[in-house]
């Protein structure tokens, strides 16, 4: 009865060093994950209430979702060092300013024609994280399509931020970036400028 | 065994209690083990070829292997030291495609763009004002599952043995239960999910780079390696062997108008997000295929 009391003890201690490893070295990058499905509620609250207006809702949305994303980051990334280094500090500021317009403006064209989509399921994957970055996959599953995203954090200071989305595979900033490099590899800094100006309205007709 | 039993029986009372609290906890450490490991086991599954995520796969693959294949899009990030371009070149740094036919790309891009804008959107916005939404996205499932030979060879291929599993398991119930295809009780109820891959996939898989990139006719953005494979796709698709051909192709432009009518307006609002359209197309179909090819 001892022994059987003592094996007992063993596996009660086993078990409890079990779920303390299991818990360490994944509260970091749990914490990246919880900040995204927190975010990711409180977007979908205001898009589903229904006596906002669409004005309210983005700039709702912006308070909820500005504090998480690294705009200036992701404008230097999508130019990489050798193009960023090249422009004087006067040429990066204004392509700063244009390109996190550019990058809300699309992402709340987005975000719009997010609707009604009551079906809309978020399945979050395991987390991938190295050194301070965390990358969050989740697999955004509406009606008979399921898009893979995955979210790209690393930590500033004591919380994270988003410097990258991939959209089933297409990294936002490695998109910029490859058009980017194009504009530069043809013409000139100021080619650069005019083509992040602004957003064209939908052109209907082609 | 039986004697054994028997005596620690008669040492004490609680001898089998304990015997059995032990077996209990054996079962619970057993459970919480597995609980405890599943993510990486999750992750070990993708890397051996199951996984929807892609970046698993990457990820892997940058810890076990960093010569892992060349791609169009650049090394499969090694997260490096903190510098700040050093700290992320790596992830969003795109080494540029092999692209000697530019200048008919950009202009085959032009053409599909007309093509889109005169004929398909009308076809597409006419037949989405006469038939409910409901029905098309049936119709959208139907061509899905007639794509389950396509998948399931494919997947075979590349000795995707669950997989294949899963593909014809889907085929089987989507089909009968499902009516024909125009149903998806087995994602719906079963969580079965289809694994989509084709020839070009393959090869990539077992190594083939993509080549030229090189924009199809109508079906636009492509590279040599995907081209050529459009081949041996055609033998695995139904749709192929519908007799006389005109029906045939008929059958696979109404597919197309079919998945068009479903996703008006997402070709207008990425058109207006990119600087530039060519490049953008490009870069996103050589980042989607790596990441199909990856997982």
């Amino acid at each position: 009865m001892k022994k059987s009391a003592r094996i007992t003890v063993w596996v009660l201690a086993l078990i409890f060093g079990l779920a303390l490893f299991a818990a360490h070295g994944r509260v970091e990058a749990k914490s990246a994950q919880s900040l995204l499905k927190e975010k990711i509620s409180e977007v979908i609250d205001v898009l589903d209430s229904p006596d906002l207006s669409e004005a309210d809702k983005t700039s709702r949305i912006e308070d909820i979702v500005d504090p998480v994303f690294d705009y200036e980051l992701m404008a230097r990334l999508s130019l990489g060092r050798r193009h960023w280094t090249g422009l004087s500090a006067d040429q990066q500021e204004t392509f700063t300013r244009r390109f996190v317009t550019r990058l809300k403006d699309s992402y709340f064209d987005k975000i719009s024609m997010y609707s009604g989509d009551a079906d809309a399921a978020f399945e979050y994957r395991p987390v991938k994280e190295q050194n301070n970055k965390v990358y969050v996959p989740v697999a955004v599953r509406a009606g008979d399509e399921t898009v893979d995203m995955v979210y790209k954090f690393y930590s500033s200071r004591d919380t994270w931020k988003v410097y990258d989305v991939e959209i089933n595979g297409v990294s936002i900033i490695r998109s910029y970036r490859s058009q980017f490099d194009q504009i530069l590899a043809d013409g000139t800094a100021e080619d650069l400028l005019e083509a992040v100006k602004e957003i064209q309205p939908p052109d209907e007709n082609g | 065994m039986v004697q054994h039993h028997q005596r620690s029986g008669k040492q004490s009372g609680k001898g089998p209690i304990g015997i059995a609290m032990l077996a209990g906890l054996f079962v619970f450490a057993a459970a919480l083990a597995a609980w405890a490991g599943q993510p990486s086991l999750q992750s070990s599954e993708t890397a051996a070829g199951g996984a929807r995520t892609g970046f698993a796969v990457a990820a892997d693959q940058a810890e076990g292997d960093q010569t892992g294949r060349d791609s169009a899009n650049g090394s499969a990030d090694g997260f490096d030291e903190f510098d700040e371009f050093d700290e992320f070149d790596g992830e969003t740094g795109s080494k540029p495609v092999a692209d000697p036919l530019s200048g008919y790309n950009r202009w085959m891009t032009g053409v599909n763009d007309k093509l889109y804008f005169w004929v398909l959107k009308p076809a597409a916005t006419g037949y989405a004002k006469v038939t409910p939404a409901v029905a098309r996205r049936s119709v959208g499932r139907f061509f899905k599952n007639l794509g389950y030979p396509l998948r399931f060879v494919n997947n075979l291929l590349q000795l995707k043995i669950r997989r294949a599993g899963v593909e014809t398991a889907r085929f089987v119930v989507n089909t009968t239960v499902g009516v024909a295809g125009f149903a998806d009780p087995a994602r719906w109820w079963m969580d079965l999910e289809a694994y989509p891959e084709d020839f070009g996939q393959t090869l990539g898989h077992y190594g083939v780079g993509g080549g030229w990139h090189l924009v199809l006719p109508v079906m636009g953005p492509s590279n040599l390696r995907d081209a050529v494979s459009k081949v041996p796709d055609r033998f695995l698709n139904p749709v192929a062997y519908v007799d006389p051909s005109e029906v045939s192709i008929a059958i696979s432009a109404y597919d197309r108008i079919n998945y068009t009518s479903l996703h008006l307006g997402e070709y207008e609002r990425l058109k207006q997000d990119a600087v530039d359209w060519y490049i953008f197309l490009r870069n996103a179909y050589e980042q989607n295929r790596k990441k199909k090819i990856q997982e």
